[in-house]
């Protein structure tokens, strides 16, 4: 193979938190850093570039295995954006019908509607109280299933990484990362 | 003093003395991006060309709605013409399935419907390109080979003689190969092996892009044709989506390589935008070939996510099999250029090598009969022990399907592989549905976790095929394809282990049962499934 395609390169943004454990799982699937360098116009993305020889042993494994550990790392971004997901919706639209049925209750009380006045403040009042118990409910049933989800993601990047180890003749295989 | 507030927006000292920027917070919504993607502008091409073919249609389907509202006489000729439409579909080849799909699709839409099926069927369109590719075959038709060796194995022989008929497509007995079980081994392989051409490379593809895999492989191909190698190209003008850019083209065409679009794509309806040239082939001095699933961009080394892992497959052959490759390129070259030439220089230039039985063979419109799916459905129904399917898309006719169930029920034991993950949602939606109405009759169904399997690959227990064909309508009918057929041994063995790999990395699926809202979906789509 000819000089210049005698190395395999490769270029990653990454983001900045998860930056320095990414450093240490790409060599486990053979690669080398070359390059690291803070994104000049965004504060939380770093820039990784590796290298490997082209003709490494096993490359189809490790291959697949880097990929593999490449999507658990997005998919435990995505668990962390969309943590809160579901308990900011309630909140927010129990919040808004809250607002909206007190303001309607009030109006219709004030205009001496009282039937209309108390079904529609009562009904703000049971939002409020969804809001208060139900929210911090959603949060800690939320909290718990990403952080099972993303414990699992953690544990399988790291057989991926000592996978990759063990077929590179890295250190003991069985070293956490 | 006051403790400063954390702002996520940062300022950073750079450049003069004092002069700084403010860093604010990335857009970028994954944790980490592989920064090798190039982007084209094929999504705008493909978009101009999408809007120009919906206007067109609104155009016809409008007018004919008018033609409709205006002329009673009209609404009679069309309900004629559909159902002469439909006694036309009655007596093609056909599935049962495609004919029925059709049949509903034209008297439910009898205004307009004999119109898109004149548009969608092959042949009347298609007629002038068959006869210009037999006139190809009649003038180099002194390069056939037709002979079938003694063979010991009845089910080989009988495989000899169909492709025999079909081609003619000979037996190499004199040709080696091997197996590649992904697309970054086959182009190392190729990477190396390129730099020995002399004379010729000849290269054919579906999809090329701009990416690493294409500026490495150029750069050897333009200091090849600099240096007097006779270095050409075909490559489907629809693959590419746009991503092969027309700066790459000059400067290879620049450097002195040949390069050739296949049936070109233009902003209008054409009548045969439909046929596209699918096949993968690299010829090296008619000593060397390549064929395979992979096409010439950076997914299929794995060198750009697209679809998490990309697995695919290929295969190399050395020897006195090589000519057919060149064969299968010259013709589709003349075809394209109308350049008659002689082919004997590109051919017979291989050793003779210590090999087993093995064919190398085309599929298109340069042949008659639909050999694609016809090589697989003689393959299959000599499957004894065991008959293993690598495939993206999985979309077999009631022949195929029912030659599977059939299998089973005798005790062979029959796999498929498919994706995780797929690349066209409603095309995947129909291989699970298909796949799944296979379990319950003991067809085990494998799913490559974290992958698209894009590998087009059939193994059984006495011959195996590598190529470019899938199980739709699509490669069987409205591409031009080619694999290689082999009966040798080692790369039995070798394609076996690949089987062994991908089932350890998969995940078994299991029967269950569908919801409402599923089987709905799946039958509506499975209604479509022709047209995919």
């Amino acid at each position: 193979m000819r000089e210049e395609f005698s190395k395999e390169k490769i270029a990653l943004s990454v983001k900045e938190d998860k930056a320095d454990y990414i450093k240490e799982c790409y060599p486990c699937f053979g690669w080398t850093l070359t390059e690291e360098w803070a994104d000049r116009k965004f504060f939380d993305l770093r820039h990784l570039a590796f290298e490997r020889a082209w003709n490494i042993p096993h490359k189809d494994r490790l291959q697949y295995l880097q990929v593999r550990m490449e999507m658990r790392f997005n998919r435990i971004q995505t668990c962390q954006r969309k943590k809160f997901a579901a308990s900011s919706s309630l909140f927010f639209a129990l919040g808004v019908a809250g607002v909206l049925f007190l303001a309607g209750g009030s109006l219709l009380l004030l205009s001496s509607r009282l039937v209309g006045g108390i079904v529609l403040s009562t009904l703000s009042a049971l939002s409020f109280l969804g809001m208060a118990i139900g929210g911090p409910l959603l949060v800690r049933r939320e909290n718990r299933r990403y952080a099972e989800q993303v414990s699992l993601l953690e544990r399988e990047i790291v057989e991926f990484c000592q996978e990759g180890r063990r077929l590179t003749g890295g250190e003991d295989g069985t070293k956490e990362i | 003093m006051a403790q400063k507030r954390y702002n996520p927006i940062t300022t950073v000292k750079i450049g003069k003395r004092g002069s700084t920027i403010r860093r604010g917070k990335s857009p970028q919504k994954t944790a980490l991006h592989i920064k090798t993607e190039s982007h084209g502008h094929g999504f705008l091409k493909i978009c101009i060309v999408a809007l120009l073919v919906l206007i067109q249609l609104i155009v016809l389907v409008s007018l004919f709605l008018w033609l409709s509202g205006v002329f009673w006489g009209y609404l009679a000729f069309s309900f004629v013409a559909s159902v002469l439409a439909a006694l036309h579909v009655l007596s093609t080849e056909k599935s049962g399935h495609n004919k029925s799909v059709w049949i509903l699709f034209l008297l439910c839409f009898f205004f307009c419907g004999y119109v898109f099926y004149i548009f969608s069927y092959v042949e009347p369109f298609y007629g002038k390109s068959r006869e210009k590719y037999e006139a190809i075959k009649e003038r180099t038709k002194q390069y056939d080979r037709d002979e079938v060796p003694a063979l010991d194995d009845p089910r080989l022989r009988q495989d000899a003689l169909f492709f025999r008929t079909v081609g003619p497509f000979p037996v190499w007995e004199h040709t080696q190969g091997e197996y590649f079980p992904s697309g970054t081994k086959l182009f190392d392989d190729l990477l190396e092996r390129i730099e020995g051409a002399e004379k010729f490379i000849f290269l054919e593809f579906f999809i090329v892009a701009d990416g690493s895999l294409l500026h490495n492989l150029s750069a050897v191909l333009m200091e090849k044709a600099k240096a007097g190698v006779d270095v050409r190209f075909i490559y489907d003008d629809m693959g590419p989506k746009g991503q092969f850019s027309r700066r790459t083209k000059k400067m290879l065409k620049e450097a002195g390589v040949k390069l050739y679009p296949f049936n070109r794509l233009l902003p209008l309806f054409s009548l045969s935008i439909n046929y596209r040239d699918h096949r993968k082939i690299v010829v090296i001095d008619g000593k060397i070939a390549y064929t395979g699933g992979v096409n010439l961009a950076d997914e299929y080394i794995n060198a750009k996510r697209m679809y998490g892992y990309w697995k695919d497959a290929g295969i190399r052959i050395e020897g006195d099999g090589v000519d057919e490759f060149t064969l299968l390129f010259l013709r589709q070259w003349e075809y394209l250029t109308d350049a008659k030439e002689d082919y004997a220089p590109y051919l017979s230039l291989a050793e003779k090598k210590e090999g087993s039985p093995l064919i190398v063979y085309g599929d298109g419109l340069d042949y008659r009969a639909n050999i694609g799916r016809s090589a697989y459905i003689n393959l299959f129904a000599k499957a004894e022990e065991k008959l293993y399917l690598m495939v993206p898309y999985f979309l077999p006719d009631e022949t195929i399907e029912n030659l599977l169930i059939e299998k089973a029920h005798a005790g062979v034991d029959v796999r498929l592989l498919i994706p995780e993950i797929p690349d066209k949602p409603f095309v995947y939606a129909q291989t699970r549905n298909y796949a799944e109405r296979l379990l319950s009759h003991g067809i085990r169904v494998f799913v490559m976790k974290d992958s698209f399997v894009h590998a087009k690959v059939m193994l059984t227990d006495y011959a195996a095929i590598v190529g470019s064909v899938n199980i739709d309508s699509r490669s069987f009918y409205e591409e031009s394809e080619c694999a290689v057929y082999t009966a040798d041994a080692k790369i039995l063995s070798e394609i076996s282990e690949d089987f062994t790999a991908c089932f350890g990395d998969s995940v078994e699926i299991k029967e269950r049962k569908q919801s409402l809202g599923e089987r709905i979906v799946t039958g509506f789509l499975r209604i479509l499934s022709p047209l995919m």
